[in-house]
């Protein structure tokens, strides 16, 4: 990241959101918002010396809630760019004084009163003194290309209330993940969140959320495999843990990485087939597993310190805003859908948008660098030949029959269709490039004004007829 | 604890699986429950209530006193079918035989197999009756075969092979 950041031919926008999009392939237009930070990001260096004065505590998004972050926040160590940023909805506008508003003259040395924050910054970049601008700075983009790669989220397990949501030492595996990092809130140091102590039995269940018909029906591809790495991390670093993991089925396709499932079993790593249906939280603290073991055919319970959910990969929540800003369609799922599942896998039904990682189906890191310069390759063959090859069977409007009704611009699912004046007269205009031959708009038509070339009435009129004088 | 529900703890788990490679079924720990040994095992074709696949998550869940007193364990002909079919290089028949060493380290086997081992001890050979003899003399053949039976000297020879071996912990001689 550090790399794309300083290459002089990227720029990147980052706190910001694509607001609209016009044009087709090769001539894009792009609206992008740039978010309000209240910070300099061409002063501030990324010290964190303002993160220490804040005062605010909300929860850490980056640590998946496990501790707290200031309203004034670098999202994390290794953010790229290392910039700060106001959280203005958590700003507790320290000493009464707004967000927009001047400071006050102090009597007694003439200096304005600066908030806590902004007296913090060596680099004076922090200016509570603007405005809420709620448009943002808008930036115009000329692209020939869009990839899109929103990512992932995974879901809370506050929706699985037979796993006892509420207990602290019930967490999902992204929780556990930023648990166990140097650079998380215990800073790597494993300990229940409920005693501060280390726990003695830890147990993981799969398939929460993935592969249930109340949730969602598809396989999230990556559980198995990273609760095992979690599993072996913990194995290698405290032998004396004892380990269960609890499976619906246990799925590692890929390269070694059933090698590395057998040589968790063999690290001594239980593996119990079934999945557990509750969780009871013992008069100690602990917690109990219900489980069944599909190997012994009988109920079998585990009192562990600490329960790992492997909850579901979703889509992010503003992804179904970003498909409909971009034309886009999705899935049952709710993930981007690809032109083709296996001969069009990164490209979309819009001519030159392409997809990459999870923002079209769960994937796990090879899978997604693989398609991510899959991508990229796509994206870069139109800019490199400079022009576009178009199907022939694609729709035309006869401005002469055209009433100007606008039907078709509403139908029309890839936005091909604008309305220009003709005459003073508005009429419909099909975009060549951006038509794909759906024939929606040929048959929405009220005054049979489009053509869709090669299926017109008298085409499949004759087509008939040739098959049924044969009868 | 609910009744009839096996609270699953690591250290019997610990201890059976180390009991279990101690005594010769290494592979008892690779096994993941796949079941081609049991489709093909004689025994559980049989019908008998022991088969390979059960008896290794028997013991990967710590419950090596389970099927201690179930003599269905001595029904295994050792035909290594489950050796042959196993994915993981479990070598399920090491895994019966590694049991069977330990049922009979705990006296668990049944009578007539004490008997044998006497035999076997005093006469070289583990089934051995006097009724043989009368029969091999009718057909012109010497009463005692030429093995063991006829050369003390050997016999003496597999009782050194016997004072040994770890069946004498058993206190059977």
């Amino acid at each position: 990241m550090v790399q794309v950041s300083t290459n002089p031919n990227i720029e990147l926008l980052t706190y910001s959101e694509v607001e609209h999009i016009d044009g087709f392939v090769g001539n894009f237009k792009v609206k992008v918002r740039k978010k309000q930070t209240w910070v300099d990001w061409k002063k501030c260096t990324g010290c964190g010396e303002c993160m220490e004065k804040c005062p605010v505590k909300v929860p850490n998004e980056f640590n998946a809630g496990l501790d707290h972050r200031p309203a004034v926040y670098i999202q994390f160590p290794q953010a790229v760019p290392k910039k700060a940023v106001i959280d203005i909805d958590n700003c507790i506008n320290c000493a009464g004084r707004k967000f927009g508003t001047e400071p006050k003259i102090s009597k007694r040395t003439g200096k304005p009163i600066l908030a806590p924050c902004e007296r913090a910054c060596p680099a004076g970049a922090i200016n509570r003194s603007l405005a809420l601008d709620p448009e943002g700075e808008v930036v115009e983009l000329d692209v020939g290309t869009i990839v899109v790669a929103t990512g992932f989220k995974v879901m809370e397990k506050d929706w699985f209330k037979e796993y006892a949501p509420h207990h602290p030492d019930v967490m999902t595996a992204l929780q556990f993940e930023r648990l166990l990092s140097a650079t998380g809130p215990t800073g790597g140091k494993l300990v229940r969140p409920s005693t501060n102590e280390k726990p003695k039995v830890i147990s993981f269940i799969s398939c929460v959320g993935s592969r249930d018909h109340r949730y969602h029906t598809y396989c999230s591809r990556v559980c198995c495999m990273y609760m095992i790495k979690q599993a072996k991390l913990i194995k290698d670093k405290y032998p004396d843990i004892d380990i269960y993991m609890h499976f619906m089925d246990v799925r590692t396709p890929g390269k070694d990485f059933d090698e590395y499932y057998t040589s968790a079993i063999e690290k001594g790593i239980n593996i119990v087939r079934g999945k557990p249906g509750g969780i009871e939280v013992l008069p100690d603290g602990r917690l109990r597993v219900m489980a069944y073991d599909a190997g012994l055919g009988k109920d079998v319970e585990v009192q562990a310190d600490m329960v790992i959910l492997a909850t579901a990969i979703e889509v992010p929540d503003d992804a179904k805003k970003l498909a409909q800003t971009l034309h886009l369609t999705i899935d049952g799922s709710g993930f981007f859908k690809e032109l083709h599942p296996k001969l069009k896998p990164v490209e979309t039904a819009v001519e030159g948008i392409y997809l990459a990682g999870c923002c079209q189906g769960p994937k796990d890191i090879p899978d997604t660098v693989a398609q991510a310069k899959g991508a990229a390759a796509a994206a870069a063959v139109p800019l490199a030949r400079g022009k576009v090859v178009i199907e022939p069977t694609i729709s035309e409007v006869d401005q002469e029959k055209c009433s100007g009704c606008g039907l078709c611009v509403a139908v029309c699912p890839y936005q091909a269709i604008t309305m220009e004046l003709v005459n003073d007269r508005p009429r419909a205009k099909i975009s060549v490039t951006a038509c794909k031959g759906c024939g929606v708009c040929t048959s929405t038509c009220p005054s049979e004004a489009i053509i869709l070339h090669g299926f017109t009435d008298k085409q499949i009129e004759a087509q008939v007829e040739a098959l049924t004088m044969a009868v | 604890m609910y009744e009839g529900v096996i609270v699953l703890n690591e250290k019997d788990r610990k201890q059976a699986i180390e009991t279990i490679v101690r005594l010769g079924g290494e592979g008892v720990v690779r096994c993941i429950q796949c079941g081609a040994c049991e489709s093909i095992c004689p025994m559980a074709l049989a019908g008998f209530t022991l088969n390979p696949k059960k008896l290794i998550r028997l013991i990967q869940t710590g419950h090596l006193e389970e099927m201690i007193e179930d003599s269905s364990t001595w029904a295994c002909q050792a035909c290594n079918r489950c050796v042959e079919i196993c994915p993981r290089n479990v070598k399920p028949f090491e895994v019966v035989f590694a049991y069977r060493r330990y049922q009979a380290m705990e006296l668990a086997f049944s009578t007539s197999a004490v008997q044998s081992q006497m035999n076997l001890f005093e006469k070289g050979h583990a089934v051995y009756t006097e009724a043989y003899k009368e029969t091999r003399q009718k057909v012109g053949l010497p009463p005692d075969p030429p093995t063991a039976a006829s050369y003390p000297e050997a016999v003496k020879e597999i009782q050194t092979l016997i004072e040994n071996s770890p069946i004498m912990e058993l206190g059977l001689f």
